[in-house]
């Protein structure tokens, strides 16, 4: 079951289970629409992507101390593939 | 044949049956003793019926039973703060004696939408918290059986329970397990918050509770 469809499409939804179902506060069954649900893409699905290939942090504090030390190349590097990271997964 | 046969010692070269009205009751050798009967009474009290010892002959420690629940789907839930039962999470069982313990235990799997969120787990009895299975008061937190602060929303975390409760019944009881959470994000049971990632790096698991009733 897709969770997260389900609280986009359904804000009174406050609890669901695979087997029981959905559920509003006051315990009252949802009805679902699955072929809506099925068909619900995730705005967000491309910063998942984006976060598991962005550069490590660490990285940056390295580019950052050497760029206050006047030295731009790490800093100009890090930047270079975070940019390459937002060009494979565009915004959908 | 009626008669009293009174002595000091029955001795045999081999086996040594007894038979009563033309049926064999009870055997034994050097090594073994076999009674046909399946029930057993010493000094006016049973001790085996139908083969298997009885419930008041079990030393203190036995277990006497178990129950367990499985669960394996997932449960989720726009969290509130407020304690909420985890769907599917239960078990029942029906001491057989009032001074018997019960051993509450298992794991949940846990998750959140997003990162830096706390959850909680509490145990539930006949539809109340066991305010002996939290931690004490004494200050403004809330008390819980265990507890867990995510950090990851890729991954999940599986927290363990323990509680040795004495129901002091032999009605069937019924334990469950609610979890409440930290406002904000939507809290997961039994996947990660986020389920993009199939590297390994996080897992449908389960959850679990299982009862076990202690000789007391």
């Amino acid at each position: 079951m897709n969770h997260e469809a389900i609280y986009a499409i359904y804000p009174q939804v406050v609890t669901i289970d695979d087997t029981a179902g959905v559920f509003d506060a006051n315990g009252n069954k949802v009805t679902i629409d699955l072929a809506a649900v099925n068909a619900w893409v995730d705005p967000n699905a491309y910063k998942y992507k984006r976060e598991r290939e962005y550069p490590p942090l660490t990285d940056l504090a390295d580019a950052l101390y050497h760029q206050s030390k006047g030295d731009e190349t790490k800093l100009t590097a890090y930047l270079a593939k975070c940019e390459a990271v937002k060009q494979k997964y565009p915004k959908e | 044949m009626a008669g009293i046969l009174k002595c000091d010692q029955v001795q045999s070269d081999s086996n040594l049956s007894f038979n009563i009205a033309g049926s064999n009751v009870a055997f034994m050798n050097a090594t073994s003793l076999q009674m046909v009967g399946s029930n057993v009474s010493l000094a006016g009290t049973n001790v085996f019926t139908s083969g298997k010892l009885v419930t008041s002959a079990q030393p203190t420690g036995a277990v006497l039973q178990v129950v367990s629940t499985t669960k394996t789907d997932v449960f989720s839930m726009s969290s509130s703060g407020t304690a909420t039962a985890i769907t599917g999470l239960s078990a029942s069982i029906t001491p057989t004696s009032a001074t018997s313990k019960i051993l509450i235990f298992g794991q949940v799997t846990g998750s959140f939408s997003s990162t830096t969120y706390g959850w909680n787990i509490l145990i539930y009895k006949g539809g109340s918290v066991i305010t002996g299975a939290t931690g004490d008061t004494g200050n403004s937190q809330p008390r819980a059986t265990s507890g867990m602060y995510h950090n990851y929303a890729y991954g999940s975390e599986t927290i363990p329970f323990y509680y040795l409760d004495s129901p002091a019944t032999t009605s069937s009881t019924t334990y469950a397990i609610y979890t409440f959470q930290e406002p904000g994000a939507t809290f997961y049971v039994n996947r990660a918050g986020n389920v993009t990632q199939t590297d390994g790096r996080s897992t449908n698991a389960i959850s679990n509770i299982t009862l076990m009733e202690i000789a007391a």
